[in-house]
């Protein structure tokens, strides 16, 4: 490894300082350590975009499985990508976000060392029951399992040693948080902030998965009876892993900003501070439309679930205007060209961790366009067991979050190993072709959903009986799917070989250009783009709903949802 | 540092436990609801965030 010569002194609270800058000068240890958890998420990623692929070439009819294979590589493919993935790297940014927050690293390092080794038993124990035995899906639901106790018992002891092991890391990235100070006033900087709140919120959601999955491990072993709530605790979970990868993707973003642009918040610190705390007041309000499909919901819970949906959105949105109207305001007062969009091109699109950030920001927001016909009342029944469902949470879980968690490695990577980034135009170029494939993928998967092909599966041709219609889109859907997930697999390896040193040079650290001041921007009214950027997606919002509702009213058969959750 | 600053880190994660305890006895109250995890779920973050936010009130008075 590569030293870099850097004294936490020259991180003075004034400048805008790279998050790589405070990285780079890091403890050995906690730099090591922090890149064994970026090693440690690749494992599950790659495996669950093997299976993804396998997946949904079987679901355009490219490949044939026989129905329990296929359930299992559906299984395999949640497992390894919705929960370890996007767990693993939580714990790899919210720890390198920590650390770099306080001068001698982490704070409570045996914490983290017990969290790997948990994790690590945790991720084996997942993936080795769902290869071996009857296979649950990502849920673990334990009404598949009731003649396989093993298999429950399995399932629910890796999700519940995935809890503890974010437990352990958050507690650690508490500590260590709670005992940085910024250097003239003493204060918690605004990441120190997030990094403190996002951590608190997933010692919460190891509590939700505990209250989730205890039960089913206590009947599997045969200590309790059977888990007859296990669908309403786990949508409580469910609710929590909406909104945590969303908040580290937050937090990951104003990381990334400062890193590739010099840019912090126009807004100040406090406002940044207000906004992270936001997605913790506007967790549990927003809760109620996970419930959509319990049949025995009364119509006032259901009005009052619709209407608080309605601010699902408001902490990603509030973010989103936050990071683009500073973005504008910085480049403009650097000389940006004149004209309402000139100042974009000037943004350093040819960093690839910019690029997969951007990817990211656009990804989001197509996402959110869908995920408001989704969570409606009426809706909800409708299309929640169809394939509008995995058509438009790809747009989050790809687009949005695995993108800027690899941007964020992109960065974390050569500040903590001293490397360069491998390839980097090619590694820049690859999120626009993830991007590609997932509006293809998007495109023809939310289509067969409004269209009626269930969700879950794969061989919808029903003796014959299906629309015609169906087998096309589902092609569709495979060619874009397989699209993204080959440039996914060429980002990935981009990134082991950046981990591994292909191509390492030594690459000084430096700091970042200074923001611009207040005094330097000519005014608020030259920023522009966010707002209208908001306005144009309630306009696609309101558009994709009232057009799934025309496209639905004119089909010949209405599929009816079962009480799987979405 | 300015010991008139509004202790803004332990106020907002003091009102973000105060949101989750009302909701926890929002459930915990409506029996129409019929959701015992929510209460748990719920007020178990409430509890934690709570004690995040001492740490926070605790951690600025100790720089003070």
């Amino acid at each position: 490894m590569t030293d870099i010569a850097f004294s936490f002194d020259e991180a003075d609270s004034t400048a805008a300082v790279r998050p790589s800058l405070r990285l780079a000068g890091l403890p050995w240890i906690d730099r090591r350590l922090t890149l064994v958890f970026v090693a440690l998420s690749l494992v599950p990623l790659a495996l669950g975009l093997g299976f993804g692929l396998a997946v949904v070439l079987a679901r355009g009819g490219f490949l044939g499985f026989e129905p329990e294979t296929a359930y299992r590589l559906l299984t395999l493919h949640g497992t390894s990508a919705f929960f370890w993935w996007l767990y693993l790297a939580q714990v790899a940014l919210m720890i390198a976000l920590a650390a770099g927050e306080r001068r001698e690293g982490l704070a409570a390092r045996p914490l983290v060392v017990a969290a790997a080794v948990v994790l690590v038993a945790g991720l084996a124990l997942s993936e080795g029951t769902a290869v071996m035995l009857t296979p649950l899906l990502y849920d673990a639901n334990p009404d598949l399992g009731r003649d396989d106790p093993a298999a429950v018992a399995g399932m629910a002891g890796g999700h519940l040693l995935l809890a503890l092991g974010l437990a352990l890391a958050s507690v650690a990235a508490i500590v260590t948080v709670l005992r940085a100070r910024e250097r003239e006033t003493g204060a918690m900087t605004a990441m120190g902030f997030g990094v403190l709140a996002w951590a608190g919120f997933l010692i919460v959601s190891g509590i939700a998965s505990i209250n989730a999955f205890l039960p089913n491990l206590l009947w599997a072993i045969g200590r309790g009876g059977f888990p007859a709530h296990a669908a309403t605790e786990w949508h409580i979970l469910f609710h929590n892993l909406h909104y945590l990868p969303l908040m580290a993707m937050v937090l990951t973003w104003y990381a990334l900003t400062l890193e590739t642009t010099g840019t912090r918040s126009a807004f100040g610190a406090s406002f940044s501070k207000v906004v992270f705390a936001s997605y913790l007041v506007f967790v549990p309000p927003t809760s109620l439309y996970h419930m959509f499909l319990e049949p025995g919901l009364s119509e006032g819970v259901r009005v009052a679930g619709t209407l608080l949906s309605l601010f699902v959105s408001v902490p990603t949105l509030i973010a989103f205007l936050v990071i683009v109207s500073s973005l504008e305001l910085s480049t403009r007062a650097r000389g940006a060209p004149a004209g309402l969009f000139g100042w974009i091109g000037r943004l350093p699109w040819r960093s690839p961790a910019f690029a997969g950030m951007g990817v990211a920001v656009v990804a989001t927001l197509l996402g959110l366009v869908f995920a408001f016909v989704l969570i409606q009342e009426k809706f909800a029944p409708l299309i929640s067991d169809t394939f509008f469902v995995p058509g438009y949470f790809h747009f989050f879980a790809v687009g949005a979050v695995s993108e800027t968690f690899l941007a964020g490695f992109l960065v974390l990577i050569p500040a903590l190993g001293g490397g360069r980034v491998w390839r980097p135009g090619l590694m820049a170029a690859l999120p626009w072709g993830v991007l590609g494939g997932l509006l293809i993928f998007g495109a023809f998967g939310i289509a067969a959903g409004l269209e009626g092909v269930p969700r879950r599966t794969f061989d919808v041709a029903y003796d014959g009986a299906a629309p015609v219609a169906w087998a096309g889109l589902m092609r569709g859907v495979a060619i874009g799917g397989a699209i993204f997930g080959s440039a996914l697999v060429l980002q990935v390896f981009g990134v082991v070989a950046t981990l591994c040193g292909v191509g390492r040079g030594t690459v000084a650290p430096r700091r970042a250009d200074p923001a611009p001041s207040e005094a330097d921007v000519v005014g608020p009214a030259v920023a522009w783009t966010g707002p209208l950027a908001v306005i144009v997606l309630v306009v696609a919002m309101s558009g994709a709903t009232i057009g799934a509702f025309e496209l639905m009213r004119s089909l010949p058969i209405v599929a009816v949802g079962g009480h799987s959750g979405h | 540092m300015n010991s008139r600053r509004l202790p803004i880190e332990g106020v907002l994660v003091l009102a973000v436990a105060g949101v989750w305890a009302i909701l926890a006895a929002v459930y915990q109250l409506s029996p129409s609801l019929g959701m015992p995890g929510y209460v748990r779920v719920w007020g178990a973050g409430a509890v934690v965030f709570l004690v995040l936010g001492g740490l926070l009130l605790r951690r600025r008075r100790s720089g003070d």
